[in-house]
């Protein structure tokens, strides 16, 4: 895993999740995140075990299990992490990397004053939430990542 | 009945889901909620119908039903109809005044707006809400509901 800051500010820029910051706010970002390359079908995060690291999918493509069963798939613009990140820290789905899959991340633990810091992110992330939320109760499978 | 602006300040003052918000923003946010009362066994939202108001008990206790069973409490500080209000879609749970119940309250599809000029108020809601999708993550459908909406 290295941090390749020059690399950093477009897929701020062109993430669904940044769009209302503006440049500066971004490039300040920037040194709070670290980036990691994953080979395909490395896992990135597993059920049940322990870990507050919130991502971002820059690049390819990832799915996310439950129990065994893939219940979402993930691709650039998608995140994860964030249930452990913000709660118990224990991962509520496996994600596995179906090719070469590239992130950001914020690093164990940091998604809580990283918010703090930059609260209009909140709103937005809010609003994944409250839509993985519904799917989850109105279908059986469980469709987004922890 | 309403109740005084600086009443309602007080109110957000002690309420988690302010918490961290600098009171002249609280004055401004008072300013914006409107108050309503239900009485016990009222139903408060209804479970499938459309409906985008959002809810923060001040006073009183209210329950989740999913399917018409009880599947969480609620009380003085919990809120509840995020999910209504932010994604539009029909509500995911019931719930029902189990007492006489006082909330604050944002009109239809307010919230989205309010979030917007609030942004800190997003970060504290989603704590709970993240918490309430992990609930339903490990509850399964049944219980799922228990998050309120």
């Amino acid at each position: 895993m290295t941090v390749l800051r020059d690399d950093t500010l477009p897929h701020l820029q062109s993430s669904p999740l940044f769009q209302t910051f503006d440049d500066a706010e971004l490039t300040a970002m920037c040194d709070d995140l670290c980036e990691g390359v994953f080979r395909s079908g490395h896992r990135i995060l597993g059920q049940g075990m322990a870990g507050m690291e919130f991502f971002l999918i820059v690049d390819g493509t990832a799915e996310v299990d439950v129990d065994g069963e893939v219940v979402a798939t993930l691709e650039a613009g998608d995140f994860f992490g964030e249930v452990a990140a913000l709660g118990e820290g224990v991962h509520t789905a496996t994600v596995r990397a179906t090719s070469q899959l590239r992130c950001l991340y914020l690093p164990n633990g940091t998604l809580r004053s990283f918010l703090l810091e930059h609260p209009q992110l909140a709103v937005t992330l809010l609003h994944q939430v409250v839509r993985r939320f519904r799917s989850v109760v109105t279908s059986a499978a469980a469709p987004a990542a922890g | 009945m309403h109740a005084s602006d600086a009443d309602v300040h007080t109110l957000l003052g002690s309420s988690a889901l302010f918490a961290g918000i600098p009171s002249e923003e609280l004055t401004a946010i008072a300013g914006e909620l409107d108050e309503q009362h239900h009485g016990a066994g009222d139903l408060v939202i209804t479970e499938g119908t459309d409906g985008a108001d959002f809810f923060l008990i001040v006073e009183g206790t209210g329950a989740i039903e999913v399917g018409g069973d009880r599947v969480a409490s609620l009380g003085t500080g919990d809120f509840f109809g995020e999910v209504g209000a932010l994604d539009q879609g029909p509500r995911t749970a019931s719930v029902r005044a189990t007492s006489a119940l006082r909330s604050l309250s944002l009109p239809n599809g307010r919230l989205r707006g309010f979030l917007g000029d609030h942004p800190r108020v997003a970060v504290n809601m989603l704590h709970v809400s993240v918490r309430r999708f992990r609930v339903a993550m490990t509850s399964g459908r049944r219980t799922a509901g228990r998050g309120a909406q």
